[in-house]
């Protein structure tokens, strides 16, 4: 039970809720697994994003062994997946699941710290762009049919800032500078922007010399780093000091480009317009193929916010990502992560795309579908 | 800590460190304020101010007594602030008065081995951490007695590939003993961190020192804010602080 447990009525509708979009998932060819609610404690912190690390639940057992309860359904389900003969080799699988998951909230947030979750999971599947419009055009049927209306989509592209930093980094160091810290805090990001675009080199004065630093040797403390692999960050880290700034008209357009945030049609043609100096064609063409491909699995993509920065933080992801939401409350959201497999020990990489869902939300704020099954 | 409950009824409840520097700080600062410890003979664990027999003080661990406030087990209490931060979840919720007492001043700090010359501030150990995962296939430990306040820190500055190794004591010398690659503890002058081969990164200064505080979750009656007024008012003026402030902004969060 939540912390603050939720009135029979209430717990009732939530389960109406979440057993008709796992039954939609299931009619729409999703397989249900069942996934333990116990997980090594170590594969949650290695992949799972400060914002869900710092609300685990951990606790240690008798042997000494970490766990944690799951903060999310999509790494237990993965873990399934790879622990199936068909994911042992990157076979096609599309998965669902329900089940309640663990975050600490204050008791002052008036955040459920225990809350249920119905996702699905797309293992496996080759042609991408397709995929996430499957991936999407699933969880935005689901909340229709599950009466939810009125709500807000957000959706971004990690891939596209990756293919504008390579072109920039064809011409300037700085470009794959960026891309790294891209996915870091955005003051980090903003800050090496700036000096990127005023350059390193009259800051020069405030680098300590060469001369001046202590050679390491093997009696020192070297915390799990061998000498030569400090010595050649210390020199990466010299050599960035000194770069050229990025041409100004670069600088600017990335800033541009940083600030796009509009209907997916109209972010569209703000896109090719910052960018038209700047060599992603294939990046807008797969840009554009994904409009039409949300647009042909229904989904009215006037509608949808497209923002440029957006799932900048959002833990595990690498592509496609989308929100939904109501107000401020998130009710649904998702996306691509083509990494996270081969993290978790595939051998071969797998690329996966899927969604999470809030039942308790949804049956919060639409009350009108679950009354209709629970009286 | 039902005894405590008790005394709290018809007795002001004031916490103070049991031992270490921080008891002997807070000792010379009471007897400056002109409201020095008497200690019960007998019965070591307790005592009164002087003057104020009203005032019952609990000798505690300095973590303790952050706790205890958390808990509302005290009214008042001295501790150090990067305990009331580490020990209490949001102190600035909790607790109805926070006020500096200027002693016991350490800096909490990020320590890494010195041998890494490639690294000068948290963006630096971003990277590392970074790098540390990719290279070895184990994300970057790093030892500390304060989890909550690292965690706070490393997100600030957008530090996530490393994982927390609790450490009971001597924290400085984990990335010597390879329990640690890094380490986030308090100093007071360095020489530890330097003695056990490590440095400070400079971006991060979290500077604690003692602190008074209130708990809103203790018993407050008119009658305990009464006997409050005084020492209270004492305690500011050693301080050249306004006593009355302090008394009528405890007055106005209690009940926030």
């Amino acid at each position: 039970m939540s912390p603050v447990s939720a009135s029979s009525t209430d717990a009732l509708r939530i389960e109406s809720v979440s057993f008709a979009l796992a039954r939609m998932l299931q009619e729409a060819g999703y397989k249900a697994v069942s996934t333990p609610i116990l997980q090594p404690l170590e594969v949650f912190l290695e992949y799972a994003g400060e914002d869900i690390r710092k609300r685990l639940y951990s606790v240690t057992d008798i042997s000494g062994g970490e766990h944690c309860l799951r903060p999310d359904l999509t790494i237990p389900t993965c873990r399934h997946y790879l622990a199936s003969s068909g994911g042992a080799n990157g076979v096609e699988a599309r998965l669902c699941y329900r089940g309640d998951a663990f975050r600490y909230h204050a008791k002052e947030s008036l955040k459920p710290s225990e809350f249920p979750q119905v996702g699905a999971e797309y293992f496996g599947g080759n042609n991408s762009i397709d995929a996430d419009a499957e991936i999407m055009a699933l969880a935005i049927d689901g909340l229709r049919q599950l009466g939810c209306k009125g709500f807000e989509i957000e959706i971004g592209d990690l891939y596209l800032f990756g293919a504008l930093a390579k072109s920039v980094g064809k011409n300037s160091p700085w470009g794959e500078r960026l891309h790294q810290v891209f996915y870091r805090s955005e003051e980090r990001f903003d800050k090496l922007l700036q000096l990127a675009k005023e350059g390193t080199r009259q800051t020069s004065r405030t680098i300590p010399e060469t001369d001046n630093v202590e050679p390491i040797n093997t009696d020192m403390v070297l915390g799990g780093r061998s000498i030569e692999e400090i010595q050649t960050r210390f020199k990466e880290r010299m050599e960035r000091r000194s770069l050229p700034s990025l041409p100004k008209d670069v600088g600017t357009m990335l800033e541009k480009f940083l600030r796009i945030r509009a209907p997916f049609p109209q972010a569209l043609k703000d896109i090719r317009n910052t960018t038209n100096a700047a060599d992603i064609a294939p990046a807008l063409e797969c840009l554009e193929q994904r409009a039409e491909c949300l647009r042909r699995h229904g989904i009215d993509i006037n509608d949808a916010i497209f923002s440029t920065g957006f799932g900048r933080r959002l833990g595990y992801y690498t592509g496609f990502v989308f929100e939904v939401r109501v107000g401020e409350m998130q009710i649904a959201a998702g996306g691509r992560y083509d990494q996270l497999l081969q993290a978790l020990g595939s051998e071969r990489r797998i690329p996966a795309v899927g969604f999470a869902a809030r039942p308790d939300r949804i049956a919060a704020l639409f009350p009108k579908f679950a009354e209709r099954i629970t009286p | 800590m039902s005894l405590y409950r008790e005394t709290m009824e018809n007795r002001l409840l004031l916490g103070v460190p049991a031992k270490g520097r921080i008891f002997e700080a807070t000792n010379a600062f009471l007897r400056e304020a002109g409201v020095p410890i008497v200690e019960q003979t007998g019965r070591g664990y307790f005592g009164h101010l002087d003057g104020f027999p009203e005032v019952a003080v609990a000798f505690l661990p300095a973590g303790e007594i952050a706790l205890a406030l958390g808990r509302g087990d005290l009214h008042l209490g001295i501790s150090g602030k990067d305990l009331l931060h580490e020990n209490i979840e949001s102190p600035e919720e909790t607790l109805a008065l926070i006020e500096d007492l200027g002693f016991s001043r350490a800096d909490l700090c990020v320590g890494v081995p010195k041998s890494w010359i490639d690294v000068e501030d948290m963006d630096d150990l971003d990277d590392v951490a970074r790098d540390f995962y990719a290279r070895h296939r184990r994300l970057l430990r790093v030892a500390t007695k304060y989890p909550r306040l690292t965690r706070q820190i490393f997100s600030e500055h957008g530090v996530d590939m490393y994982r927390i190794v609790a450490s009971l004591g001597a924290t400085e010398g984990a990335p010597r003993a390879g329990i640690a690659e890094v380490i986030v503890d308090i100093t007071s002058t360095g020489a530890t961190l330097k003695s056990n081969g490590l440095k400070r990164l400079g971006d991060v200064y979290w500077a604690s020192q003692a602190q008074l505080a209130a708990s809103k979750r203790a018993v407050w009656n008119g009658g305990i804010l009464k006997i409050t007024k005084r020492p209270l008012e004492k305690i500011a003026a050693r301080l050249s602080s306004d006593g009355t402030a302090w008394w009528n902004s405890l007055n106005q969060n209690i009940n926030g």
